[in-house]
């Protein structure tokens, strides 16, 4: 080996010995996981990295031996020193003082030399070379002094050995730093407990790579009005909150690379690849390196052949002027495209544009690119001179912001995650809440507008009804500003598509493209996409709905996709895809239930009556349908008029129904026009226009929009009909709206049902009590027509009702009917048929129809009519075949036929009583004819034999046979007398027959009758007779018999003995006065009036006698009193004859006064 | 020419004794019938100046619901009363459908022997609105001589007693 040879070997020696040494050596970046290694960062503590300078030292001396040579001095640059504190001259003698480096730099630096030149009067020659390897920066200058030219030029390949020995120690030493720095943010980006932990690490770490002292995270949003710069995340004020700004196209460094996609770096000078110490005497402060920054202005132009040079080149030539309204030159950056650029910062305390890089603060903003879109903006400080390197840390923090993008990208997508389920909850919170399915389809619109971040949302409702596909926009949400009322807005969104159109979505697109969209002036909006609403979808395959997200149009502002686009359009779809079969699916049916149920709040007290539950169910639609107004209309096929009205218009009470609803009706199925002005609905042109017009104008509004129809049919037969309305400018009735009718008008049925049922009990209830006071003669008439009446009220108003009963006899025959029947035409139109039911009923079959076929013939009436029979069943009853038959022109129900049971159960027992009656008075009847028939004759024979006795018998003879004859006449009399008073006793109804006759010959029979009886206990019998001669006037004789008899009877019950009983008669001006007055037993005053009615007597109890009676005998004088005109009263006065008892006990002198009037004739 | 009275009763004439010799007494010729299709032949034969009327009048095989209102049958047939009433329409002699009455009987002056309350006969003939011109007169049984003769004289205000 020779010398030269050996030289080589240990130069290369060396520099295996200093990469080994520095491979040794930490990487200088210590992860900032866990607290702390932040402090330690924090604190600023110098890194172990002087090995760097070893590594140099001892490359260096490797060469100590090169022939000629008198020294070698390093200088590297800053990306190349872990710290500013090692930033010196290496030198192998330090043969030069700083003012001849000074100047060996100046003329290498600015002459570009790469000669070995002359320094000191040739007292040396200097090889100037960068220290660089291919692709990458610069990373120091080295500086190699021979002693003479010659051996200068024979060591120059040496020399650049030695220079690339240094490149390649420093290249890997910062390929380690790099790679070191990019594993610590791939860990901080797993290890981390949140993606802001995360982020404020990789901050850190980056901060630490790159040696700066402050890092901040811009990133670009989408915002409802456009896309907006955020600040994610800054290390000097962690805590600060998120500030955000319209991205601009004309200043702001950051909205600069989020614009250009390009990084900046400041100050933009082209020594800031590489600055030369001055001093060896620590680190610059920060006047120096800003003094070094302004000085470096006019410095030299970079050595020809470098990237930053070539850069900086063509930054001269495309060096932009400042803006002209600029009151000072704005900050200049070298960029990567464009050169050195004029960048306006923000104006003010932007925090986008501090610290202030227009302060000559070195700052470094690179882009953070996801799939070559800017996804945010990564700046990094520091506060010292040391200037960031174009070539050499701005490659490394793009590379490294690449992690940093990652974790915005990360940190985003988990924030829209979050805002999905914050999304969910708000829906289940409006869902829970309940007021209307439109809060939720609201809800449901706003969540995916929020979660697309659009301007403006509109969901869509599919109307099944039509051809082809036609969308109504039954909600909006808005998210720029408030434009008044959002659901006037919405109902202007109707997107119709053809049938068979081939993309329903472009169509649909298209189709709301040329929809008019409201807004403020200057203010448009587009649309960006249509979302289908998961997966449900109609019988032909289209999606029930969509949203359609709009963005704003704003005049000069920077729109462009962001980011977070494609995580917001993600997010929406997948809510809407979630929500969709939720809010379409089961809530709507839930939602109806639960509405329905509030129809029975028990809160909210017992409904009156069927129009009551539909007006608080018309009540219910409207708040909890969106509805406007809500009808309620009752009547009949014939007729439906407006019964109730919410809100409340009693001009649209008893208003007829228009006939497009007569139409529903006769469908007996619900039917909605969402729009009633659109042409292609089916029922356009069935509308009654005139009674909307008629109920538009009621409500003030302009027209009616929606309209939904629905009947209340129970078993064929309408209970009433709901019909739903909103205005025009106002919403689309939606289908859940259906759903909650259908649920609504269900529950209302089944209300109505049951109270209806209740209702009817409560009718046959009162039926039966009302019947039971009936007096008999018009029982019959009054049950029948009691049973119709509540046959009209609850089965139907214009039926009718015959009952059929039959009496004792083989032949069947109407025993009770209702007037609206003719009941000798009922038997004879239908005499068969009656002999045929007869013929079932006794033999026990039961026969009951829902519908007679053939009907019975009824005047005509029940021609072709709908009839029902059902048989009233009386126990114990055999002889008594009856049914109830009902005639109407509607069809009958099973629930009819039911209640037609109930009145029948109800009827039986008075059908039953005055079938009984019946009989009873024809067994009377019989009786009375069998008694009467042979008195007649005993009394005609008695007559007989005393009108032959006056003629041939003896005067002795004579007498007796008068005698005889007298007590015949006596009984004929007693007979009479038994007649009309069961007569009486047994019609419990009052009804004289006044004649004119003498009164004073009815008054004598009844005191002759009871003086014997009186006197049997004492007591005289006295008629006083005032009137002079007979009183004649129209009475009823038999009545006033018994009046006299009846108030005489009480005097013997209750007379005390051995006193008088006095009969007066007397005439007072237009009345005739009659009295019976005893001395008895006091009437006390308690039971003054009582004594009048039926059932009462005298509660007092005799010590001596046991007083029997009925209770009757009063109220009947009374009554026949009364049926006279006239009026009974009484007095009950103490007599003095009683010493011995007192109070009740006492003898009263008690009289009864008839007062009767008459027109009298005196003779 | 003596008047000439009607008397419709399903009772023995016997039982009538005083009555009939009144009557005669007074100057009327009385003729008895004892059922209802006696009656109807007569009246569709005869002319008559006043009838007594009994309200139930028996007959061989009619039923009881008949006969109570046989008497009112009667008197509608008389008088061509319309069918206001069922039990007209089921009367079960067929005289009253195959006879007519005598032109000159038709408003024949006519006293109902009842047990039965004015009233309620009434109702029987003419159905709910008994407001007829030509109402019969109500005797009750036993009759009383004095309102028969009354009747009677009413009838034939020149007929006086002997």
């Amino acid at each position: 080996m020779n010398p030269a040879d050996r030289s080589r070997a240990g130069e290369h020696a060396a520099t295996i010995r200093a990469l080994v040494d520095l491979t040794r050596t930490p990487s200088g970046v210590t992860p900032p996981i866990g607290m702390p290694a932040v402090r330690a960062y924090e604190d600023r503590s110098p890194l172990p990295d002087g090995r760097l300078a070893s590594f140099v030292r001892a490359t260096i001396e490797g060469y100590r031996e090169t022939q000629g040579l008198v020294d070698v001095q390093v200088c590297l640059s800053p990306h190349s020193r872990a710290h500013h504190t090692e930033t010196t001259w290496i030198t192998l003698y330090d043969w030069l003082d700083d003012e001849q480096r000074a100047v060996i730099v100046e003329r290498a630096l600015t002459s570009g030399e790469t000669q070995p030149f002359s320094v000191g009067g040739d007292m040396a020659w200097v090889l100037a070379l960068p220290i660089r390897r291919r692709g990458t920066g610069t990373f120091g200058y080295l500086l190699a002094l021979f002693e003479t030219e010659k051996l200068a030029n024979e060591s120059e390949q040496s020399i650049e050995t030695l220079v690339e020995d240094l490149a390649l120690g420093l290249a890997l030493r910062r390929h380690a730093l790099a790679t070191d720095a990019a594993t610590e943010l791939s860990s901080a980006l797993a290890e981390a407990g949140s993606h802001q932990e995360a982020l404020r690490w990789m901050t850190d770490i980056l901060c630490m790579a790159t040696r700066s002292d402050g890092a901040k995270v811009h990133v670009l949003r989408r915002t409802p009005a456009g896309p907006r710069v955020e600040l994610l995340y800054r290390t000097d004020r962690p805590d600060s909150p998120r500030l955000r700004h319209g991205l601009s196209r004309k200043t702001g460094f950051v909205d600069w690379v989020f614009v250009q996609n390009d990084w900046l770096l400041f100050p933009a000078r082209a020594e800031a690849e590489f600055a030369v110490p001055r001093s060896r005497s620590g680190p610059p402060s920060r006047a120096e390196g800003e003094a070094s920054g302004q000085g470096s202005r006019s410095g030299p132009p970079s050595r020809p052949g470098s990237e930053g040079g070539a850069a900086q080149g063509e930054a001269s030539r495309k060096d932009s002027s400042p803006p002209a309204d600029s009151g000072r030159d704005p900050p200049r950056a070298l960029s990567g495209r464009r050169g050195i650029v004029a960048v306006m910062p923000r104006e003010g305390v932007d925090d986008a544009d501090m610290p202030a890089a227009k302060d000559g603060r070195p700052m470094l903003i690179v882009p953070l690119r996801v799939r070559g879109r800017v996804l945010g903006v990564l700046s990094l400080w520091r506060h010292t001179a040391d200037l960031y390197d174009a070539e050499m840390d701005r490659p490394l923090v793009e590379m490294l912001a690449r992690h940093v993008a990652s974790a915005c990208r990360w940190l985003m997508h988990w924030e829209v995650m979050q805002k999905a389920v914050a999304e969910v909850s708000e829906l289940g919170r409006v869902a829970a809440a309940g007021d209307t399915s439109h809060a939720v389809y609201r809800a449901v619109c706003a969540g995916v507008g929020r979660l697309a971040q659009a301007a403006r949302a509109v969901l869509l409702l599919q109307d099944g009804s039509r051809e082809g596909y036609v969308y109504y926009g039954v909600s909006l949400w808005s998210g720029v500003d408030d434009e008044g009322p959002l659901d006037a807005l919405a109902a202007k969104y109707v997107a119709e598509v053809p049938a068979g159109a081939e993309n329903l979505v472009s169509s649909l697109c298209e189709s709301l493209r040329q929809t008019h969209v409201g807004g403020r002036e200057g203010v448009r909006f587009t649309l960006r996409l249509v979302l289908p609403m998961g997966s449900l979808v109609d019988a032909r395959g289209a999606p029930a709905g969509f949203v359609a997200l709009f963005d704003q149009d704003i005049p000069d502002r920077e729109r462009r996709p962001t980011a977070d686009d494609g995580l917001g359009r993600e997010a929406a779809a997948t809510f809407l895809e979630q929500v969709a079969p939720i809010a379409w699916g089961s809530y709507p049916q839930a939602f109806a239930q639960k509405v329905a149920r509030e129809l029975s709040d028990p809160s909210a007290g017992p409904p009156e009556g069927p129009e009551h539950v539909l007006a608080r169910a018309a009540e219910l639609l409207m708040n909890r349908t969106g509805a406007d107004a809500v009808l309620v209309y009752r009547g009949d096929h014939g007729k439906m008029l407006v019964a109730s009205a919410a809100p409340e218009r009693a001009d649209l009470l008893g208003t007829a129904a228009g006939a497009h609803t007569t139409e529903v009706l006769q469908g007996g199925r619900m039917h909605a026009v969402r729009d009633s002005e659109d042409p292609g609905d089916p029922f356009f042109k069935r509308m009654d226009r005139r009674t909307l017009n008629k109920i538009a104008h009621a409500y003030g509004w302009n027209r009616v929009r929606s309209w939904l129809c629905y009947p209340l049919v129970e078993n064929g037969r309408t209970l009433g009909l709901l019909k739903l309305l909103t205005r025009r400018g106002g919403m689309f009735l939606d289908p859940c709206a259906t759903a909650v009718v259908e649920a609504v008008a269900a529950r209302a049925t089944a209300e109505i049902r049951r109270m209806n049922r209740a209702l009817m009990l409560a009718g046959l209830t009162q039926l039966a009590h009302d019947l039971g006071g009936t007096e008999r003669h018009e029982l019959t008439r009054a049950m029948a027509q009691g049973v119709e009446r509540w046959a009209r009220r609850f089965i139907h108003p214009r039926c009718h009702v015959v009952i059929i009963a039959s009496v004792r006899s083989p032949q069947p025959r109407l025993f009770a009917f209702c007037p609206h029947v003719d009941p000798d035409r009922f038997d004879s139109d239908n005499a068969e048929r009656l002999m045929s039911l007869f013929d079932l009923g006794r033999a026990q079959q039961r026969v009951e129809m829902l519908e007679v076929l053939p009907a019975w013939e009824i005047e005509g009436k029940g021609a072709g009519a709908h009839q029902m029979i059902t048989p009233i069943d009386v126990p114990g009853n055999r002889s008594l075949l009856a049914w109830l038959l009902l005639v109407s022109d509607e069809a009958f129900s099973t629930d009819d036929l039911a209640a037609a049971r109930e009145a029948a159960r109800e009827v039986s027992i008075f059908l039953d009583y005055e079938h009984r009656r019946h009989g009873w008075e024809h067994q009377v009847a019989r009786f009375r004819h069998a008694i009467i028939g042979p008195l007649q004759g005993l009394t005609s024979a008695a007559r007989m034999l005393a009108q032959l006795a006056s003629d041939k018998v003896g005067e002795r003879d004579r007498e007796r046979v008068k005698q005889l004859a007298a007590q015949v006449e006596q009984e004929a009399e007693s007979t009479r007398l038994w007649r009309e008073n069961q007569r009486i006793y047994t019609s419990e109804q009052v009804e004289i027959v006044p004649k004119h006759q003498p009164l004073r010959p009815v008054v004598e029979k009844c005191v002759k009758r009871f003086t014997e009886m009186l006197k049997a206990r004492g007591i005289p019998l006295v008629l006083v007779w005032r009137p002079q001669g007979s009183v004649d006037f129209a009475f009823d004789a038999a009545a006033l018999d018994l009046i006299v008899t009846n108030l005489l009877d009480n005097a013997r019950k209750y007379a005390f003995y051995n006193r008088e009983v006095e009969v007066g008669v007397e005439i007072d001006g237009s009345i005739v006065r009659i009295w019976v007055e005893d001395v008895g037993h006091a009437i006390p005053e308690r039971i003054a009036r009582s004594i009048y009615r039926v059932g009462e007597r005298l509660d007092w109890k005799d010590p001596i006698r046991a007083i029997d009676g009925t209770g009757l005998g009063l109220p009947m004088a009374r009554a026949l009193v009364e049926a006279h005109g006239g009026t009974i009263r009484h007095s009950s006065q103490p007599s003095g004859q009683g010493r011995e008892k007192q109070g009740e006990l006492q003898p009263h002198r008690v009289r009864f006064v008839v007062e009767l009037p008459h027109q009298w004739r005196q003779r | 020419m003596k008047p000439h009275v009607l008397w419709v009763d399903d009772d023995d004439p016997e039982r009538f004794v005083y009555e009939r010799f009144l009557l005669e007494k007074d100057g009327w010729k009385v003729t008895w019938a004892r059922d209802v299709a006696e009656a109807a032949d007569r009246l569709s034969h005869e002319k008559f100046d006043a009838m007594i009327l009994d309200q139930m009048i028996a007959g061989n095989g009619v039923e009881e619901q008949f006969v109570i209102w046989a008497g009112c049958n009667l008197l509608q047939w008389l008088r061509g009363s319309p069918p206001s009433s069922q039990r007209r329409r089921e009367t079960p002699w067929p005289a009253l459908q195959q006879l007519a009455p005598h032109d000159q009987n038709k408003h024949l002056p006519v006293a109902i022997l009842s047990a039965y309350h004015d009233a309620e006969v009434l109702r029987a003939i003419y159905g709910a609105s008994p407001d007829q011109e030509e109402k019969p007169r109500f005797l009750g049984k036993p009759v009383q001589d004095r309102e028969l003769l009354k009747f009677l004289r009413e009838v034939r205000p020149h007929q006086k007693s002997a």
